[in-house]
């Protein structure tokens, strides 16, 4: 055990915070928020191609597929530098975290190939299209049906809540191909083409007034047979592949957990309450709730890196996955929670907070939704009841 | 960056959790309960020696070990985990720490060895916060010396001088032995002192060791009692099934068990910056021992609740984890104490030590 950087990793975090000085400069920043929707997602494309180009993205990956055959421990640490950085969103994460990991260990060689650089790269942007209407938590009892075609497989359905999904180019899609067979064992997961005829997406607005999510219809939308990802009716590996990674993925929000309590302090620092005329930070008993907030920002970095220690290189992340997911995203929504509440007492005769006010407004309602993405916290708890104390169903 | 154990820690662990669990059997906890039973169990002060656990810290040439305090955490976590009794975390930790920062060479070699070999036990008195004496103190009656701070002196005291008054109090907790402490100025004026003074930066540092071995301590106890609750609820039926299929307890089980698993992280954490950054180590101790109070309080009432009508029972050992919990969130400083700091301090907080 030493939590100190060996010099390897030193030089991989000096490295990493001279490039980001360098290019996550304010003009990138502005030029950022300045862009429509569509920009913003081309200035992120060229984002994760540079960090590629650098060295800094899917660094865990074989070098074969893209990657630069590092340690999972690198990852972390460029997750905790990047979350330090403020560094912009992470759009390519769902492929590079999820759908990436787990064709690395259930796709065929040409897929792998046809795929993964790409993924790594900014060339490719997935999505996930597992949930529908009436198939959230309960993902095994999901309708979309993909029949036999004389090419392939021809798919019809609908899937909801599908993130990124209208600037996609894949969408990792599960569908039902044996509906004769127990709910989990007759669906098969395929790699679909998001441009192909028939299919229809509609961005849904959220509570944060954002449309990242979207339904997406499924016409008679004909796939190749080569779109199969692992076996025919061997989908719920697939799935469950996927969602162990999926708890890995949100857990590096403890980075940004701990990014968030710095920023909490700033807020706390910068912003006067209407009652005394004083800085938030004044209040004694808001840094009593403060102290309190960033114990568990500390243990939800630590958390991380221990939790990696556990999972050997190249594993699937078991149940200790739903213990990050559910610590770092509950803690996430509470200090969000307190961010308001401090936004709350401010005396919003000035302009600059109201402007906060807005902001703050915003990421805690954005907050909500982490403890209902890649599984709810009460399907965490079950997950965690049942597969890491052993209790019975 | 590397959270794993070494080789020697993983032996440590396991090896140390496999000799408590044999010295100290469930019902040698409770045999010391009666009214003539000794104060801890001269069996398992004797195991701990012949393993070398109580010279963990002590250095090579002092008859030691010579490891660090996350090696000493894997033994102390060993002991909360079977509420074992004894002075090890005051005599083979705090003191040693003592000793180690304020001892001549001359008292470093009188002590270092008859500690590490169990010879003799002293009794560590730090954290003076009313000026008039130290409350509640573990085992001081059955220390070859106090250990007195006062007047930025370490005073070696002998427990039966005159002018030292040793009140034994019944606390919560019935496995161990509490009392309060007052030294007479004259006895204190006639004691020996360690040859170097105590600074303020010294005391901290010891509160700081005696914080994060603490919490190291109630790691053990938290995650027995929630090993306890989660077998009971394998087993207890109710309505036809095990009380554990229902959602209501297997999602406290749940959070039980992901409050833990933070804690854990946040306990050794402190205990590498003891060894790994001293300088951070005052902040890690107060995020160790306010996380890990929290936790250990919350799953010993839960523990019991658990348990239903027997957790109420005298029988069922769920309430002694609590008991035991309740002592040791008072001990180097209370969750108050270490807020405290924490909120006075919330940059450095802040400040990930790695982070620089
Ligand atoms: C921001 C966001 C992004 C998302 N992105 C994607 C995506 O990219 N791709 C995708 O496929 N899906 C995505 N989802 C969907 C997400 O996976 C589902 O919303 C989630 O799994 C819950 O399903 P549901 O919405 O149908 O809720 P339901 O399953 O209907 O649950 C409703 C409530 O009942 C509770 N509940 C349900 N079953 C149980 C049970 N057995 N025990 C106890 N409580 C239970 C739930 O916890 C919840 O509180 C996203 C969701 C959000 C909010």
């Amino acid at each position: 055990m030493d939590l100190a950087d060996d010099p390897g990793q030193a030089r991989l975090r000096r490295d990493l915070r001279a490039w980001l000085a360098e290019h996550l400069t304010g003009e990138w920043r502005a030029g950022y928020q300045a862009g429509d929707e569509g920009q913003r997602i081309a200035l992120l494309r060229q984002w994760q191609r540079a960090l590629h180009q650098a060295g800094f993205a899917a660094r865990s990956w074989p070098g074969a597929y893209g990657g630069r055959d590092g340690r999972l421990i690198e990852e972390l640490i460029i997750f905790e530098e990047l979350a330090r950085a403020d560094a912009p969103p992470d759009v390519f994460r769902i492929g590079v975290r999820i759908i990436g990991p787990m064709l690395m260990q259930l796709a065929r060689e040409d897929q792998k190939a046809d795929f993964l650089p790409g993924m790594a790269n900014g060339d490719l942007l997935w999505s996930q299209g597992f949930s529908e209407p009436s198939a959230g938590s309960d993902l095994a009892s999901l309708t979309t049906r993909a029949d036999r075609s004389n090419r392939g497989f021809r798919i019809n359905g609908q899937k909801v809540w599908n993130t990124l999904g209208q600037h996609a180019d894949y969408c990792l899609l599960l569908a039902r191909t044996d509906p004769r067979a127990v709910p989990h064992k007759g669906l098969t997961a395929f790699a679909v083409k998001l441009n192909s005829p028939g299919i229809r997406i509609n961005p849904l607005r959220q509570i944060n007034g954002r449309r990242d999510f979207n339904e997406i219809f499924l016409d008679d939308v004909e796939v190749p047979e080569d779109s199969v990802v692992g076996e025919v009716n061997g989908g719920w590996a697939v799935a469950m592949t996927m969602l162990g990674f999926e708890r890995r993925g949100v857990a590096v929000m403890g980075f940004a957990c701990g990014r968030l309590f710095g920023r909490l302090l700033d807020l706390a620092g910068s912003v006067r309450l209407r009652e005394t005329g004083a800085p938030a930070i004044d209040h004694p008993p808001l840094r009593d709730r403060l102290a309190a907030l960033g114990v568990q920002a500390r243990i939800a970095v630590l958390n991380n890196y221990r939790f990696a220690a556990m999972v050997p290189e190249g594993g699937v992340p078991g149940p200790e996955g739903s213990i990050q997911k559910l610590h770092s995203t509950e803690l996430n929504k509470a200090m969000h929670d307190f961010a308001f509440e401090i936004m709350k007492g401010a005396d919003l005769n000035e302009s600059a907070a109201r402007d906060l006010f807005d902001f703050w407004g915003e990421e805690y309602v954005t907050s909500i939704g982490m403890t209902i993405a890649g599984g709810t916290a009460q399907i965490q708890r079950t997950t965690i009841g049942e597969r890491a104390l052993g209790l019975p169903r | 960056m590397d959270f794993s154990d070494t080789e020697e820690q993983r032996l440590i662990r396991t090896s140390a959790a496999e000799l408590v669990r044999r010295l100290v059997p469930p019902e040698r906890v409770r045999a010391l309960f009666a009214a003539d039973a000794p104060a801890y169990c001269p069996d398992l002060w004797r195991g701990l020696a012949e393993a070398g656990y109580l010279g963990t810290l002590v250095p090579g040439d002092g008859g030691g070990a010579g490891l660090g305090f996350v090696e000493m955490g894997c033994v102390l976590e060993a002991l909360g985990g079977v509420l074992a009794s004894g002075p090890y975390l005051s005599s083979s930790v705090v003191a040693v720490e003592a000793l180690r920062l304020a001892a001549d060479e001359e008292q470093q070699g009188q002590w270092l060895p008859a500690i590490a070999s169990g010879e003799k036990v002293l009794c560590p008195m730090i954290d003076d916060q009313t000026g008039g004496g130290f409350a509640p103190v573990a085992y001081a009656h059955t220390a070859d010396a106090l250990l007195v701070a006062s007047g930025g002196h370490l005073h070696i005291v002998d427990p039966t001088a005159v002018g030292v008054a040793i009140d034994e109090f019944p606390s919560l907790d019935p496995t161990r032995h509490f009392a309060a402490v007052a030294v007479s100025s004259a006895a204190l004026a006639a004691a020996a002192r360690l040859a170097g003074p105590i600074d303020a930066a010294m005391t901290a540092r010891l509160m700081a060791v005696g914080a994060a071995a603490t919490a190291a301590e109630m790691l053990g106890v938290a995650s027995r009692a929630h090993e306890l609750a989660c077998a009971y609820a394998k087993e207890r039926q109710q309505f036809g099934k095990p009380i554990g299929s229902f959602q209501a307890i297997k999602h406290l089980l749940a959070d039980q068990r992901v409050a833990l698993e933070g804690a854990r992280s946040a306990v050794y954490a402190a205990l590498w910056a003891l060894d790994g950054d001293p300088a951070g180590a005052t902040v890690a101790a107060a995020v160790a021992k306010t996380a890990m109070s929290e936790v250990a309080l919350r799953i010993g009432a839960e523990a019991i609740q658990v348990h239903g009508g027997m957790g109420f029972t005298d029988e069922v050992d769920a309430h002694l984890y609590l008991k035991r919990a309740q002592m040791d969130a008072m001990a180097y400083g209370t969750s108050d104490h270490h807020g405290r700091l924490l909120a006075e301090r919330l940059r450095d907080l802040a400040q990930w030590t790695r982070l620089t």
